[in-house]
């Protein structure tokens, strides 16, 4: 008698209904040939599987070739944290050390802001030379106190901080006032002729 | 070895035992290996495979739930890696990217003990080669890691219905086959 092997095929993979299996399995036990033709079957089926040998020596290198990798992975990973730490760490050491070195100040009024810039003022600084160049006059520092004009302060309000706003009206007032006064009348008058004779008056 | 004895070894390696993490490999790289090279049908691809699984196994083993065993997870891990290989591949070869089969070939030739042992290699893969991967993966966890269908179901994601159906047409094809040969 010879059986369809797709029924062991079938009960080989557990496809039949339960009915039809105990079926078969009582086919098994009371016929011995149906019995070897599936032990055949199942023999032929087993028979790819074999126990592949490879080299010994490829299983020993297995683990330290992963411990490299796994050690790269955590190297690959801390750098670009540090790529990101660094330089944010240099910026902010800048700004703290900027901010030391020169404070933003808070409670300074017109006046006094107008008498540290005029202290700070170089007058030797290729800036306020070319600035004044322009107004083709040449400069002592008592010309200067009278020809300051629109210009440099434009240029004064652009170089402090943006908290810092000298109002042009206030800032005309009040350096008149100061520096007028601070200048001996014959001196501003022998400036002002001399003004008065460049510009033709 | 036992769950709890391999339970216990992760435990050892989550506490920073190194060595209980060698301990794991050892036990079960052989069984990664073949399954990844069942599956991929070289060796050049199934190193690479393990090599992947070994990382992931240190990386992620912390994430383990100890609800099923290691090697459920780790076949778990083998199996999707060798599926996105396959896949990966097919696309190589579809634009013939590259040639790497003399290089592959080389490698392989490297590693058998004996050239018996070697053929007798060559000709299952051969044969698994030619099953559809659904029919490939079930077949080799059913008749060469000899796991049951739940166990599969686990591993696969698939209803064991379909891992029944797809375990029979890969046996009748192998048999097939194998009739062919001779």
């Amino acid at each position: 008698m010879k059986i369809n092997e797709d029924l062991f095929l079938k009960y080989n993979s557990d496809l039949l209904p339960e009915n039809e299996k105990m079926e078969f399995e009582k086919l098994l036990t009371k016929n011995p040939e149906i019995d070897e033709q599936f032990n055949a079957f199942k023999t032929k089926l087993n028979s790819i599987k074999i126990d592949g040998k490879i080299d010994e020596r490829y299983f020993n290198s297995l683990l330290p070739k992963v411990r490299e990798k796994i050690d790269n992975k955590i190297k690959k990973k801390t750098v670009p944290k540090l790529a990101y730490a660094l330089p944010l760490l240099v910026l902010i050491s800048y700004l703290v050390f900027n901010y030391t070195n020169n404070p933003v100040p808070n409670n300074i009024s017109k006046e006094d802001n107008f008498t540290e810039l005029y202290n700070n003022v170089d007058l030797t600084n290729s800036y306020l030379s070319d600035l004044f160049l322009t107004e083709s006059i040449s400069l002592t520092e008592d010309k200067l106190v009278l020809n300051l004009g629109s210009d440099f302060l434009k240029d004064i309000n652009n170089l402090q901080a943006p908290e810092i706003i000298i109002d042009e009206g206030a800032f005309e007032e009040n350096f008149y006032n100061n520096y007028v006064n601070y200048f001996p009348e014959d001196e501003l008058n022998k400036v002002y002729t001399e003004l008065h004779s460049s510009n033709n008056l | 070895m036992s769950n709890e004895e391999e339970f216990e070894l992760i435990k050892e390696f989550l506490r920073g035992k190194e060595k209980a993490f060698n301990k794991l490999v050892q036990i079960h790289q052989k069984n990664i290996y073949w399954l990844a090279r069942r599956m991929v049908g070289n060796h050049f691809d199934a190193d690479e495979i393990t090599q992947q699984v070994i990382i992931i196994m240190y990386q992620k083993l912390k994430k383990f739930k100890f609800n099923s065993s290691l090697s459920t997870w780790l076949y778990k891990i083998t199996r999707t890696r060798s599926l996105n290989l396959i896949k990966r591949n097919k696309v190589k070869n579809f634009f013939s990217l590259n040639d790497s089969s003399v290089k592959q070939k080389a490698t392989e030739d490297n590693i058998f003990v004996d050239l018996e042992n070697k053929e007798k290699i060559e000709r299952v893969q051969k044969l698994l080669n030619n099953l559809p991967v659904k029919q490939r993966e079930v077949f080799l966890f059913r008749n060469f890691e000899e796991l049951n269908y739940e166990e599969i179901s686990k591993i696969t994601g698939k209803s064991i219905g379909a891992l029944k159906a797809n375990y029979f047409h890969a046996s009748k094809k192998i048999l097939e086959m194998m009739k062919n040969e001779n």
